[in-house]
């Protein structure tokens, strides 16, 4: 079994199984150019520094891909109906502790980072799926975005939307 | 001292880290349930907000551009075109009105302007859209009067607000006031609205509304209300607050026929206009049915088509019988008016032929059962009033055979008319059903000439389909009755002769005449003669220079006819044909004992009188053959009866609590006037009033509306009031007059006692 170690921004080292590493596209590019599967590089030797992953982070999404192992990687932009995806309930599991938070969406930054498709649709679906039948105040009290917003913005905002198709 | 300084300085240093290591790992144990920076929404790179948003449907796209900046300008350009409402502009904004339903119609609108009904979206119950090519036809449907308060447009231009025809949003109740608040802030070039009877009353509100849209012009659809009327059938009961529509009559009759209303409509009925509601419904339901098959085509648009023809001519049946219906009721009030307005020696005479009386026989094997040709019998029914005393009396002649054309029906009359000529009548209205031997130019000809040459005959109306034939009907019963009881006494039944002396035998009808006669041939070259549309007059006035003939009764100028010179002659040679032919008779020959005693009836003829205890009186006329007549009476039978006109009007009370303003108000919508408390009501001891009761009633009646003229008849025990003393007049101030009289004591029936109440509250309204 051939372990590659992950790097973290905050150098942390993560040994993460080669087979894994396939649902990442940007790691899987790494590996293709460094030569790490080669039978003469010493791929241990070799860590992929991830400057834009924390190692919380990191960790999380090597959770999420060890449970992924062995599922069908998509190739191309994603053409699914959004509408009937469903984030299925170990996943939302694995959310549920991070949202409205912002690891949920650092997870959601590094899995499109390191390019993870299937992370990066269930992630964006489960933030979207907080948004769904609620406000723009009520997503900001949940998100705990402060009003940027002046009145006048505000109205301008809701009268467009009402002419909005 | 500088080392120091320099460890002083790692060891703060140490401290801070320590200090930052503690609260960081407090940050990451309480990580998720801590609200995130905003710099964390602020810094998603465009792709992920792109994945999030992809996920999310319109509305909730654009309630995220409420959170932040930064979403609102990444989630802008994923946003169609946005339209400002002052550019909205539409050509016809199209109104119809459902139960609890508003229907919108925006017809042809550009692509562009069609996502301005985007946001109706949220507030309707139902929007569709219709693309025919280059445009685009949207329709909404909300539910009104509204829930909550909202406006379909802002700032929006509407070149034409069209309330439809079909199923017109009235302006009555509070639409208008749901219809403002729906077109806040929208301007309109035009309107059209469209009034009915009821929503007149509510013209006051119009111009507030106008204003609200800053509409320019308004345009008024009343030919609803031009043509609309409800009438009230004079009959009490269960049909009293009937009112019908009258507009199907006069939809398309000429002006000579047709009639301004001089009076306030401000009546309905709730069944009459369930019934419109009702057909409106499914109608819109089929228009709806239009849209959806155009729209999806998922719908059998051949069956759709034949369902609306079905829907289409089922309404205009329903609207023909509504219209029979009124005119029924036209009919009718027109016969209770000439009834109230009947003078000494005029009558008002209905004529119809009764149904045929077939030869019955005591004993009768079955064998002759079958195969029987019926006898005529031609009841005339009269009343009259003569000596100020009202009289029913019924005529009826007797044929072996008859073929019941305009010609025998001319001859009965003429010989009826005598008849009451000779009793006393000078005057005559006539009416009769719609048969062809009573709707002829040749019957109105000879009719004519009778008015000219004897007695007055002033009018001639006539009665719709089942309607207005009842005196004649009821007569007949009595005949038929008769006739049952004469066989069975063990006498036949077989021929004229037999039913006259059926009707004769042993005490006849009260009030009724018989005659059996014998109709000569009339000649058959005679000029034929013809009135324009005859077939749609209801009511023929006589006058001294031609005729007059209305389509319904009393309404319009009439449509004068005066050239009946070729009808003028035609009584006279139908006289001298009938003579010279008399003895060919078309019937059967009476047998010759009738023949025997047969003479004609005729003006200097004695009569037998006799009073009986009942005040009854009897006539007997016996008559014989004469060839100088075309009509022969052979014999005759007068029996005369009293009896007191009924009044339409009246309405019997059972209880004294029904007695309150509320009722009475409905009753005075209805038309009723009279109001009479029954004595079988008195004698169950329900009505006695004390003083302060009666003085209850009269403040109960003081509310009603304002000018009338009631007159109350109560029959009931008053305690504490001295016969004959009670006046009561209200104060002036309230510019009311009531008046009441107690007369004396007063006893209705037999065993039963009570007063006389006379209320009077007057009409006029004092200066």
């Amino acid at each position: 079994m051939v372990l590659i170690t992950l790097v973290s921004s905050d150098e942390q080292n993560f040994p993460v199984e080669r087979e894994l590493l396939k649902q990442s596209g940007t790691i899987e590019t790494l590996i293709v150019n460094m030569n790490l599967d080669d039978e003469d590089t010493d791929a241990a030797a070799m860590p992929i520094p991830l400057p834009n992953v924390k190692g919380d982070v990191l960790e999380k999404v090597i959770q999420w891909m060890e449970h992924h192992k062995g599922d069908p990687v998509k190739e191309g932009d994603n053409e699914d109906n959004n509408a009937e995806i469903v984030v299925p309930q170990w996943d939302d599991d694995f959310f549920k502790p991070a949202m409205y938070g912002s690891k949920h969406l650092e997870l959601t930054v590094a899995a499109s980072y390191l390019d993870i498709k299937n992370l990066l649709t269930l992630s964006c679906k489960a933030i979207s799926n907080t948004f769904k039948g609620k406000t723009g105040p009520q997503i900001r009290e949940e998100w705990g975005v402060p009003n940027e917003f002046t009145p006048e913005e505000e109205e301008a905002i809701r009268k467009e939307n009402e002419w909005s198709e | 001292m500088q080392i120091q300084l320099i460890l002083l300085f790692h060891l703060i240093h140490l401290i801070r880290l320590i200090f930052i290591l503690a609260l960081s790992s407090l940050a990451e144990r309480f990580a998720p349930l801590s609200p995130p920076s905003p710099l964390v929404m602020e810094r998603l790179p465009a792709e992920v907000v792109e994945g999030i948003i992809a996920h999310l449907t319109k509305d909730e796209r654009l309630a995220l551009r409420t959170v932040c900046h930064r979403l609102n300008t990444l989630i802008l350009p994923r946003l169609p075109v946005l339209w400002p409402p002052e550019q909205a502009h539409f050509s016809v904004l199209k109104l119809q009105k459902l139960p609890d339903t508003l229907h919108i119609s925006l017809p042809a609108l550009s692509p562009p302007m069609a996502q301005h009904l985007v946001p109706l979206t949220t507030h309707a119950t139902r929007t569709w859209k219709r693309w025919n090519g280059e445009k685009i036809d949207c329709f909404s449907t909300f539910s009104f009067p509204s829930s909550g308060a909202f406006s379909l447009f802002e700032k929006a231009t509407i070149d034409h607000l069209e309330v439809a025809k079909l199923l017109p949003l009235y302006v009555e109740g509070g639409n208008l006031q749901q219809l403002q608040q729906l077109l806040q802030g929208c301007t309109v070039d035009r309107t059209t609205l469209v009034f009915d009877h009821q929503t007149m009353r509510n013209l006051h509100a119009i111009p507030s509304f106008l204003r609200s849209i800053s509409c320019r012009s308004v345009e008024f659809i009343l030919e609803r209300t031009d043509q609309y009327d409800m009438l009230a059938p004079y009959s009490s009961g269960s049909n009293s607050r009937h009112f019908l529509d009258f507009r199907p009559i006069l939809s398309s009759l000429s002006p000579s026929f047709k009639k301004v209303c001089d009076h306030e409509h401000d009546t309905h009925c709730e069944e009459c206009r369930e019934v419109k509601r009702v057909l409106q419904i499914l109608n819109g339901k089929l228009l709806e049915a239009h849209t959806v098959s155009d729209a999806d085509g998922k719908t059998d648009r051949f069956l759709l088509e034949r369902m609306c023809g079905m829907a289409e001519k089922s309404t205009r049946y329903i609207e023909a019988f509504q219209a029979h219906v009124v005119r029924a009721v036209v009919s009718d009030n027109e016969k209770g008016r000439i009834q109230a307005a009947l003078k000494d020696g005029e009558a008002l005479v209905t004529a119809d032929w009764a149904q045929k009386v077939l030869p019955q026989k005591a004993i009768e094997a079955q064998s002759g059962y079958f195969g029987k040709s019926g006898m005529s019998v031609h009841i005339t029914h009269c009343y009259a009033k003569i000596n100020n005393q009202v009289y029913h009396h019924a005529l009826h002649h007797i044929f072996e055979s008859s073929k019941q054309g305009s010609s025998d029906v001319a001859l009965i009359l003429r010989h009826a008319f005598s008849v009451l000529e000779e009793k006393g009548i000078t005057r005559v209205t006539l009416r009769s059903d719609n048969a062809a031997c009573y709707k002829s130019a040749e019957l109105i000809g000879d009719l004519y000439q009778l008015s000219n040459d004897s007695l007055d005959l002033s009018r001639y109306i006539y009665s719709e389909p089942q309607a207005g034939k009842g005196p004649c009907d009821r007569s007949a019963s009595h005949m038929k009755r008769k006739i049952t009881e004469f066989t069975n006494a063990k006498r036949n039944v077989r021929d004229a002769e037999e039913i006259f002396e059926a009707l004769t035998t042993n005490e006849p009808v009260k009030g009724t005449s018989a005659f059996l006669c014998l109709m000569g041939e009339v000649d058959k070259k005679r000029k034929k003669s013809a009135i324009t549309g005859i077939s749609s007059l209801y009511d023929i006035t006589f006058e001294k220079d031609g005729i007059l003939s209305r389509q319904h009764c009393g309404i319009g100028t009439g449509q004068k006819t005066s050239k009946l010179t070729g009808l003028f002659s035609r009584l006279e040679k139908l006289r001298v044909s009938g003579v010279s032919v008399a003895r060919k008779t078309r019937g059967r020959k009476p047998s010759k004992s009738s023949r025997k005693r047969a003479r004609p009836v005729s003006s200097d003829e004695e009569v037998v009188q006799v009073e009986n205890d009942d005040d009854q009186v009897e006539e007997e006329i016996e008559g014989e053959m004469d060839d100088e007549e075309d009509l022969v009476v052979l014999s005759g039978v007068h029996t005369y009866g009293r009896e007191q006109p009924r009044d339409p009007r009246r309405v019997h009370w059972k209880s004294y609590e029904k007695l309150g303003s509320r009722v009475l108000s409905t009753l005075f919508k209805a038309g009723i006037r009279s109001i009479e408390v029954g004595p079988q009501i008195l004698a169950k001891g329900v009505i006695t009033m004390t003083r302060d009761q009666l003085d209850a009633l009269i403040d109960s009646l003081t509310p009603l509306p304002r000018p009338l003229r009631l007159s109350l008849h109560l029959y009931a025990a008053i305690k504490d009031v001295p016969m004959g003393r009670y006046e009561r007049a209200d104060d002036e101030e309230q510019r009311r007059s009531v008046q009441v009289k107690v007369d004396e004591d007063w006893t209705p029936l037999r065993g039963t006692w009570g007063q006389r109440i006379t209320i009077e509250l007057a009409a006029e309204e004092t200066d």
